[in-house]
């Protein structure tokens, strides 16, 4: 170190200090000219206007991390995951369990036809993803964020994760039409999902923060349960209407609607009966179980602990979520509990939808006389217009929706029962297995050269019922889409519309896939790819498998890629047919506008073959054996040396396109099937089968095993690569 | 009383990890993603990778033990580790750097007509300097980090980095003075 080292930072250390860049430089004399230079370049430096994060990005990231930290606080809380632990093994009694599990071999050898029983109808062992909207995503550690984006169809399975994004929402249905409505910004772990025949359900649930809503169907058999666990207690339920809301700090709020529900925290436990609702603390206490209220209207008082809103005067406690910034006169939507049949206290207030001066309230009815009912202590007026349910009586349980009349007495609008009738929420309709409809995609692959700087893509697509007769119409037909390749460049993807209530025979149904992709992509190396596939994730009326698929690919071979005016020709239909020849030009490419707009037919371009090759993972001098089989299959090098830097052998990429043409199917299914886990063996004998003439039905048994063995192989429902359950 | 009201429980208002964290989200976030930004010379990536930070602080925090190093010095140490991984990544994926917040290298800066030093001339003249006197330059009067600090980063003596510090503002004032570059 020089002394003009020293000398330097001792002036940074004033300027750092404060001292003015004048006064500094006032102090350097004769040779310090350098060192005076130095430090006004420093100082030019720290006062330069540097960059900020924007305000959009630092809030999600803000959301995104402090989301971790509580993930990680209510872990640490509630010691999540330890009722998983009694399934640990001990390792004491390993040579005893190895036994064991010898001679639970040889039996399940031995019994291997009533296997497929036990394995129970189809679809049991996984939640079918439905009413999808906005971003829903399942944990996957094989991608780079974590998360791996799922739509419509997505089946998940046992000890799968699944979250809904901000405005975002999803249904998961279980085989027995058992549903749970995931609210906006929720994330659960569905740690046990099986059934059995006899409409057996077995459901535990890890809700880790959100607001979930259950539609249990009533449970059959002894051996059938339903139970939702929080960082705070746990709910058991046998058919019921319930809600559970995590919150931040770990508390949890059951309500019901319908029903019965057992909540339990550490050793405590409670039921709720319908219209109730009570908290769960992180401590294990349990609140009483009081009945509910929700009232909307304007807040016209903030006195202390005790507001008024939509004139209902309620009490504000320390356990009261407060969304929002409130201020007198905000229309604000206050839900609570009623305590003691008289205090009103506020659990969640946060801004109103509507303008709407009106609420609802539960609780017994006490009295019923004419112009006036009392329930749980509360007079309500009721009128002509007043819908009130048959049959009630004085000791039933009721909700009463009321309006705030301008002499501050509510008048009821709609009394209705609370009481369960017995009756089962009807399960959706088995499929009749009749129809035989021919269902397949439109182009099947598309190739887009997305080299702009556009985000956004619309690209369409068809699909087309070519069965003839009338009762070939297809039914309940649901999109699905996996994500196959680049899943990091994707952001969202919409399908509009995913789904139709029926095909009929000879229609054409279109729909739009909107991808959107995230900055990364713009700037992704040169031929970086991302593809999806959208598949039939269900067909109510046909179980058979189908196994039609439409391939998206988003391409960056940015230098090569035509820029005149996409003309309009006609739909693309890319995948060579069965029977041809080895000379099928498998792959073309889409240009598309990036715009709102769909641009589904556009100019087919095949990729020019005297591309300038470079680097594809073996160099500059292109590689004999690639050349070979894109000259071989009609495709590009580059399509080929895609295939081989993902570290594919060239004899796999050969068996790949061969299968490709034999079978008329797209080349990347065949690469999914292998990605999936299955062996070039398996793969090939699959296609085979796949090729054989279908058998014929089987009359509409729907729970039969054979069929949920068939549900289990590849091409049952979903792709055999979509990740579902086990 | 409406000033009291926050999109949270209210009786949530104890010292817990998540207030730690968010208390060191809004201490160092924006000094943390400037570092980045320097380093890696692209907005989105520079926003990610901040977001990577904090990840891993909220990981690593039940570890950290206050002592020498400060905290601000170990979540920039975090930041500099992530970054270093970003490049490695980078590199074994080929990737190349484009993006329009740093002019592209064997771009002219003083082409423009406007000679002050900004922001984009000096992360065009820091990628001219070797790599670690870019990073003192970026600590030091980036982000201001104390010298003691930027030691204890690099693992370096303070006296060490008393001279690296000097040659790399030797350096690029010959950078800025070749370019015309005025930052007096």
């Amino acid at each position: 170190m020089s002394d003009l080292d020293d000398r330097l930072q001792q002036k940074l250390r004033q300027m750092e200090g404060g001292a003015s860049l004048e006064s500094l430089r006032a102090e350097f004399k004769g040779n310090s000219t350098d060192i005076a230079e130095l430090v006004t370049l420093a100082s030019a430096i720290r006062e330069l206007p540097h960059p900020q994060p924007s305000r959009e990005g630092k809030k999600a990231a803000r959301e995104k991390i402090l989301a971790a930290a509580r993930a990680q606080a209510r872990q640490k809380t509630s010691g999540r995951g330890s009722w998983f632990q009694g399934f640990r093994l001990n390792w004491a009694v390993v040579p005893a369990l190895a036994g064991m599990a010898l001679v639970f071999l040889c039996l399940i050898v031995a019994v291997a036809g009533a296997g497929i029983w036990l394995l129970g109808p189809p679809g049991a062992r996984a939640a079918t993803l439905t009413d999808a909207v906005g971003r829903i995503e399942v944990a996957d550690p094989s991608v780079p964020d974590g998360w791996k984006l799922v739509s419509n169809g997505y089946r998940i399975g046992a000890a799968q994760r699944i979250r809904s994004g901000e405005n975002s929402s999803v249904s998961l249905v279980f085989f027995d039409g058992s549903r749970i409505a995931m609210q906006p910004n929720t994330d659960l772990t569905l740690a046990q999902v099986r059934g059995g025949w006899g409409k057996v359900l077995n459901v535990a649930i890890q809700q880790n923060a959100g607001d979930t809503v259950h539609v249990v169907n009533p449970l059959r058999g002894a051996n059938s349960s339903y139970v939702v666990f929080t960082p705070s207690g746990s709910a058991t339920v046998h058919g019921t209407e319930f809600e559970v809301l995590v919150e931040e700090s770990g508390e949890s709020l059951f309500k019901v609607d319908t029903g019965r529900v057992q909540v339990h925290s550490d050793g405590r436990s409670a039921t709720l009966e319908p219209g109730q609702g009570l908290y769960a603390r992180p401590t294990g206490l349990l609140s009483e179980p009081s009945y509910l209220f929700v009232i909307q209207g304007e807040l016209t008082s903030m006195e202390g602990n005790t507001w008024v809103a939509a004139g209902v005067t309620f009490t504000v406690t320390e356990d009261t979520l407060l969304i929002g910034s409130l201020e007198i006169g905000d229309l604000v939507m206050v839900e609570g509990r009623i305590l003691d049949g008289a205090q009103w206290v506020a659990d969640i207030i946060q801004p109103a939808l509507t303008g709407d001066q009106a609420g609802a309230f539960t609780g017994i009815v006490e009295a019923i006389s004419e112009g006036q009912w009392t329930v749980g202590g509360i007079n309500v007026l009721v009128d002509e217009n007043t819908t009130i349910d048959e049959g009630i009586e004085p000791g039933m349980t009721v909700r009463v929706a009321f309006q705030i009349l301008g002499d501050g007495s509510w008048l009821a609008l709609r009394i209705d029962s609370l009481e369960s009738d017995g009756d089962e929420p009807a399960p959706p309709p088995p499929p009749d297995g009749e129809g035989r409809p021919k269902l397949s995609f439109d182009p099947k692959h598309q190739v887009i050269q997305a080299c702009s700087a556009e985000l956004n893509y619309v690209v369409s697509g068809s699909l087309e019922n070519s069965a003839r007769r009338p009762e070939d119409a297809a039914a309940d037909v649901l999109l699905g889409f996996e994500l196959t390749h680049g899943e990091e460049y994707f952001d969202l993807v919409f399908l509009a519309p995913d789904g139709w209530e029926t095909i009929q025979p000879g229609e054409q149904v279109n729909f739009e896939v909107q991808i959107l992709v995230k900055e990364a992509w713009l700037s992704a190396p040169q031929n970086a790819r991302a593809t999806l596939r959208v598949y039939l994730a269900q067909e109510g009326n046909d179980p058979r498998p189908n196994r039609a698929r439409y391939t998206i690919t988003l391409g960056k071979r940015c230098d090569e890629q035509p820029t005149e005016t996409p003309t309009v020709t006609s739909t693309p239909t890319l995948t060579p047919a069965a029977s041809e020849t080895p000379t099928p030009t498998a792959t073309g490419t889409v240009t598309i506008t990036p715009t709102g707009s769909i641009t589904p037919t556009v100019t087919l371009t095949p990729v020019p073959s005297s591309t300038p090759i470079v680097d594809f993972c073996v160099g500059a001098v292109p590689h004999p054996k690639g050349m070979s089989l894109a000259q071989k299959y009609g495709v590009s090098y580059e399509e080929i040396m895609g295939w081989f830097c993902k570290h594919y052998g060239f004899g796999e990429i050969d068996l790949a396109y061969g299968l490709s043409v034999q079978y008329g199917v797209p080349v990347e299914e065949v690469f999914g099937l292998r990605e999936s886990g299955m062996g070039w063996g398996q793969i090939k004998q699959w296609y085979a089968q796949q090729a054989e003439p279908p058998a014929p039905p089987s009359g509409g048994e729907e729970d039969g095993p054979g069929k949920g063995k068939d549900k289990d192989k590849p091409g049952g429902g979903p792709p055999p690569w979509a990740p579902p359950g086990p | 009383m409406a000033e009291n009201l926050r999109t949270t429980t209210a009786g949530q208002m104890r010292a817990s990890p998540e207030m730690i964290v968010e208390e060191l989200f809004e201490q160092h976030y924006d000094d943390i993603y400037r570092y980045l930004f320097y380093r890696v010379g692209d907005h989105s990536t520079a926003e990610d990778l901040a977001s990577e930070v904090f990840l891993r602080v909220i990981g690593a925090l039940p570890g950290y033990k206050a002592g020498p190093v400060s905290i601000r010095a170990w979540i920039f140490q975090i930041a500099r580790n992530l970054a270093i991984d970003h490049f490695r990544k980078a590199s074994l994926r080929q990737d190349v750097q484009l993006n329009e917040d740093v002019p592209a290298e064997g771009s002219d800066p003083h082409d423009s007509l406007e000679m002050r030093l900004t922001v984009t001339k000096l992360n065009s003249a820091l990628a001219h300097l070797p790599e670690n006197q870019r990073e003192v330059i970026i600590l030091r009067f980036g982000v201001a980090l104390p010298l003691a600090d930027v030691a204890m980063m690099l693992h370096k003596s303070e006296d060490a980095v008393k001279g690296l510090q000097r040659r790399a503002l030797t350096a690029l004032r010959e950078i800025l003075t070749e370019w015309e570059v005025v930052h007096v």
